[in-house]
């Protein structure tokens, strides 16, 4: 059972709608262009996976998304939550939309948790700073999220380093459930967890998605945990978005040659074939450059991809390529 | 017709980790069973994967052979040397020739000697190559075998001045030089970039081809250690629980929890089946001592009234495949 | 495999060029070496400098500045820039000499207590604990008052005052740099435990220790100051402390000769100064090199 992009009907407008978001670092002296025109959407319910490289802007992505970038700032672009622009309103404005309808759990987010608190009162505490209740009910609140992610509620009294580094992973993503949100975007939340926590994560993420209705929006480097806990996936290079479609249809027929080196730089248990690994390194973000990013390391660059940036097209229904090499669907 | 034995023998070895008792009041000794009861045999020329989670004694273990660490019980050879009788002096010569490569890119190089002098301490720590330009000509080599530049700008770059991949690759290079019979990797890739992670991974293919070093490779992912391993040994809480070839382990697997890895392994496609065998809950848990029996009954599926009481010794079901479960030669479905 | 290309330079370059960076990056330090240089090169150079020889009655007592004497004279008619500039030397010979004995001292005991651990530890850090558990000043008004006042003694007693401060910070980094990856690294290739000291724990704690050390020189003249203030130095070598003592002792406060007092408190406090900021300075130097990326 595959899920497609927008089979969840009513929904006229997507959740999300980022349009050409540019986000910079400005240092002294040079200027790097992190996220430079990504443009993309998501729908109620849905979930996106953005996978790319170190230094793809992805993290920064989800940064902007939350209005928690530090050292840089968003340059221009919107961002549409619900029908509410999030870079137009002001500081205390969004602080009702951040965690209440758009939650974030933050890379390494197991090791985020303040060690001298229990982590039921840490996720009372994000309650209470959001809602006003008693304490005795936002305790109740808290034990049953954490029932939600698979933690024995009798466990809210316990420290985070009584925890393990999964289960501390599904506190914050307990932390993150805490006020309803409409999206939660997770930063590499499997990433430096065992195969088999990280099976367990990405199922509880799965679950999430699909028994409360929430949207997530999943970071990683690894693919292979994208393709199993996303409805679409988003490539993303240089600071730029190169591929996007549904999942099925990236993984089966990916067309970019990014997306494709990629592909082939997993090691398939199915295939005893030597992964092939890409040439190259990625570009420094704070030359500019006129042409397609990719193109030094592309295997099929031509004279065009090197001086012209290319234009996101639709190869076919719901997937988008920014490659000049493809042609756009009729 | 003698022939030579294998290059390294663990020999029933145990490391407990003491834990500070808390207080006045318990004064009970609790340890950690971090390595409980290993043996293993390698034949010069293998490449064995050790696989396991964290919490499993597979660092250890690796930390064992290099003795970085001393075991509380049992005997390593190497080479039929007993090197835990060996006090520092005696290991030395010994050293070259085992080697380690690590698996912080970041920490594991000192950030104040440049690319030349990491490569070069080996050779200075036991005095060799010191004619003329020996040493640089050695340094050279080494990094061409993994790939990197052996330019005068390269040399004198410092840790800071390297991606992850090329500090992972200098980290290769020096484990190299000393001309080494066996490699310990400890999880080389795993702090690597996705796609870095191939290069590395490849290096580590193409040199056990060019050079025939013996390897032990240590990981987390089971995917890596099919690429790379003839044999795969994998570890839970301290003990081995299934060894065998690399293709018998990964394709059928006999132990639970060997299957249960298997299974929890994405595929880079979307897959349907993918995790329905894997339960919600339960992991690795924090045992002191392990329980009763066999120590995967609290997570095994298949968990019988005598693998709570009676813990299964390894048992050759195949060629070469030895199995730690009661029901293992009884089993035997293919994937 | 081919030979080396011509000549491969493996000499890093850029470590002046790092240091002049920061002197362009804090105005600071650069004025810290400007003053430290100049008190330096006047002490060295005393003789050709200092307009009268010392000990020479050149002039009234008490007399106020004037171009015969910039300063003015003391209460035996001496000339008191001469004086400043003669009494620099002991100051900062005695800073120096004390703050090298201290940083050497603190280093091996640091060095050796971290590194070890165990019972070598325990003894040391034990001795270490008892000194720093007295009180500083008592301590050496005790001590000196035993050794009998003067330079040498004032320098033994600042420097055994001084090391064990610095013994648990060298301590405390070795601790930690032991555990790193690329120590384990070293010894997993067979390096003993002396070269893992020398050459990969020194170079990890050396900029803490060079900053300390110049950090040491500053509390050396600052102590030496007071312990001659108030009267534990040596009155044939003055130093700047000593010239202090003088003052009170002979009355200058009563007379309000401004001159014979604030010149050698001026000095002091300048030359600490300059000692912080290029102790700040080094902080950062080596701060940056480690913390890029």
């Amino acid at each position: 059972m595959t899920c497609s992009g927008s089979d969840s009907g009513g929904a006229d407008m997507p959740l999300l709608v980022v349009d050409t978001l540019r986000a910079y670092y400005r240092t002294s002296g040079a200027t790097v262009r992190a996220v430079d025109g990504v443009t993309f959407s998501v729908e109620a319910g849905q979930s996106l996976g953005v996978a790319g490289e170190s230094g793809c802007g992805k993290s920064t992505l989800a940064l902007s998304l939350m209005r928690l970038l530090k050292g840089g700032e968003v340059v221009a672009g919107s961002i549409n939550l619900d029908g509410l622009s999030l870079l137009e309103m002001s500081a205390k404005d969004f602080n009702r939309v951040r965690w209440e309808k758009l939650a974030f759990v933050p890379q390494a987010a197991m090791d985020g948790l303040d060690p001298v608190y229990s982590i039921g009162d840490q996720i009372v505490e994000a309650i209470l700073a959001h809602r006003k209740m008693s304490k005795a009910d936002a305790w109740k609140r808290a034990e049953t999220l954490l029932q939600q992610v698979d933690i024995n509620p009798a466990r809210a009294r316990d420290y985070p380093h009584q925890l393990s580094g999964g289960m501390r992973q599904r506190a914050m993503i307990a932390m993150a459930l805490a006020l309803d949100p409409q999206m939660i975007i997770a930063d590499e939340p499997t990433t430096a967890l065992d195969v088999i926590t990280q099976a367990q994560v990405l199922k509880l993420l799965r679950r999430i998605q699909r028994e409360l209705g929430i949207a997530i929006i999943f970071i990683s480097h690894d693919l292979s945990t994208l393709a199993q806990a996303c409805d679409r996936v988003m490539i993303m290079y240089a600071g730029k978005v190169v591929e996007m479609a549904d999942a099925a249809a990236l993984f089966a027929e990916p067309v970019h040659p990014y997306t494709r080196a990629l592909l082939l730089s997993f090691p398939d248990i199915d295939r005893k074939m030597p992964t092939r690994a890409l040439r190259g390194a990625p570009p420094d973000l704070s030359q500019a450059f006129a042409g397609c990013r990719f193109s030094p390391r592309c295997p099929e660059a031509t004279e065009q991809c090197l001086q012209e940036e290319p234009q996101m097209m639709t190869v076919s229904p719901g997937h988008e390529v920014s490659c000049h090499l493809q042609r756009q669907a009729p | 017709m003698n022939e030579p034995g294998p290059i390294l023998r663990v020999d029933d070895v145990y490391k407990w980790f003491p834990i500070k008792s808390q207080g006045f009041r318990n004064r009970e000794a609790h340890f950690v069973h971090s390595v409980d009861g290993v043996s293993l045999e390698i034949q010069l020329g293998e490449t064995i994967g050790i696989v396991g989670e964290s919490g499993s004694g597979k660092t250890t273990l690796a930390r064992l052979i290099m003795r970085l660490e001393d075991p509380t019980k049992g005997k390593i050879f190497f080479n039929d040397t007993d090197i835990t009788k060996l006090n520092g002096r005696q290991m030395k010569p010994l050293r070259r020739k085992m080697q380690m490569i690590f698996q912080d890119p970041y920490g594991a190089l000192d950030p104040r000697k440049t690319v030349y002098a990491l490569l070069t301490e080996p050779l200075q720590v036991h005095k060799l190559l010191t004619e003329r330009g020996a040493r640089l000509q050695r340094v050279q080599e080494c990094l061409a075998l993994v790939e990197l530049p052996a330019t005068e700008a390269f040399l004198n770059r410092v840790p800071d001045e390297l991606s992850g991949g090329e500090r992972q690759r200098v980290g290769i290079a020096r484990a190299l030089v000393l001309d080494p019979e066996l490699v310990v990797a400890d999880e080389p890739v795993s702090m690597l970039d996705a796609s870095v992670k191939a290069g590395v991974a490849d290096l580590l293919v193409s040199l056990k081809e060019r050079i025939g070093l013996t390897y032990v490779f240590i990981t987390h992912e089971l995917a890596l250690a099919y690429q790379l391993c003839d044999r795969i040994a994998v570890m839970y809480l301290g003990r081995i629980v299934e060894i065998g070839s690399a293709e018998v382990v990964v394709r059928s697997p006999l132990h639970e929890y060997s299957r249960l890895l298997m299974d929890a392994i994405p595929p880079p496609h979307p897959d349907p089946e993918w995790g329905t065998s894997i339960p919600e809950r339960g992991e690795l848990p924090f045992f002191l001592e392990p329980p009763a029996g066999c120590r995967f009954h609290p997570r095994c599926p298949a968990a019988q009234a005598i693998c709570e009481t009676d813990d299964p010794s390894l048992v050759e079901v195949g060629d070469g495949h030895f199995v730690a479960c009661h029901f293992g030669s009884t089993k035997g479905t293919q994937r | 495999m081919q030979a080396a290309t011509t000549t491969i330079n493996l000499r890093r370059r850029g470590r002046v060029a790092a240091w002049w960076r920061v002197m362009r990056q804090r105005p600071s330090a650069f004025f810290g070496v400007v003053v430290i240089a100049v008190f330096v090169i006047t002490a060295v150079f005393a003789p050709w400098v200092a307009p009268y020889p010392p000990n020479d009655r050149s002039g009234t007592p008490f007399e106020s500045p004037s171009r015969a004497h910039l300063l003015g004279t003391n209460d035996i008619g001496e000339d008191v820039l001469s004086d400043l500039i003669y009494a620099s030397r002991v100051s900062i010979l005695v800073g120096v000499v004390a703050a090298a004995f201290i940083t050497i001292a603190g280093l091996l005991i640091g060095i050796l207590a971290g590194y070890f651990r165990g019972a070598l530890d325990e003894v040391l850090m034990r001795v270490t604990d008892v000194i720093i558990a007295l009180p500083r000043l008592p301590l050496m008004l005790v001590m000196a008052a035993y050794l009998g006042a003067g330079t040498g003694t004032i320098i033994f007693v600042i420097a055994v005052v001084g090391w064990p401060s610095l013994a648990r910070q060298v301590r405390s980094q070795v601790l930690s740099v032991r555990e790193s990856t690329f120590v384990e690294a070293a010894r997993a290739t067979g390096a003993g435990s002396g070269r893992i000291m020398v050459r990969s724990i020194l170079p990890a704690i050396a900029g803490i220790v060079i900053a300390n050390g110049v950090m040491e020189i500053m509390f050396a003249i600052l102590t030496e100051a007071g312990l001659s203030f108030l009267g534990l130095g040596d009155p044939t070598h003055q130093s700047w402390g000593v010239m202090l003592y003088f003052a009170q002792a002979q009355g200058a406060f009563l007379r309000g000769a401004w001159w014979w007092i604030f010149p050698p408190g001026v000095c002091i406090a300048l030359f600490c100064l300059a000692c912080n900021f290029i102790g700040t300075s080094i902080n950062d130097l080596f701060g940056l090199r480690l913390g890029r990326r």
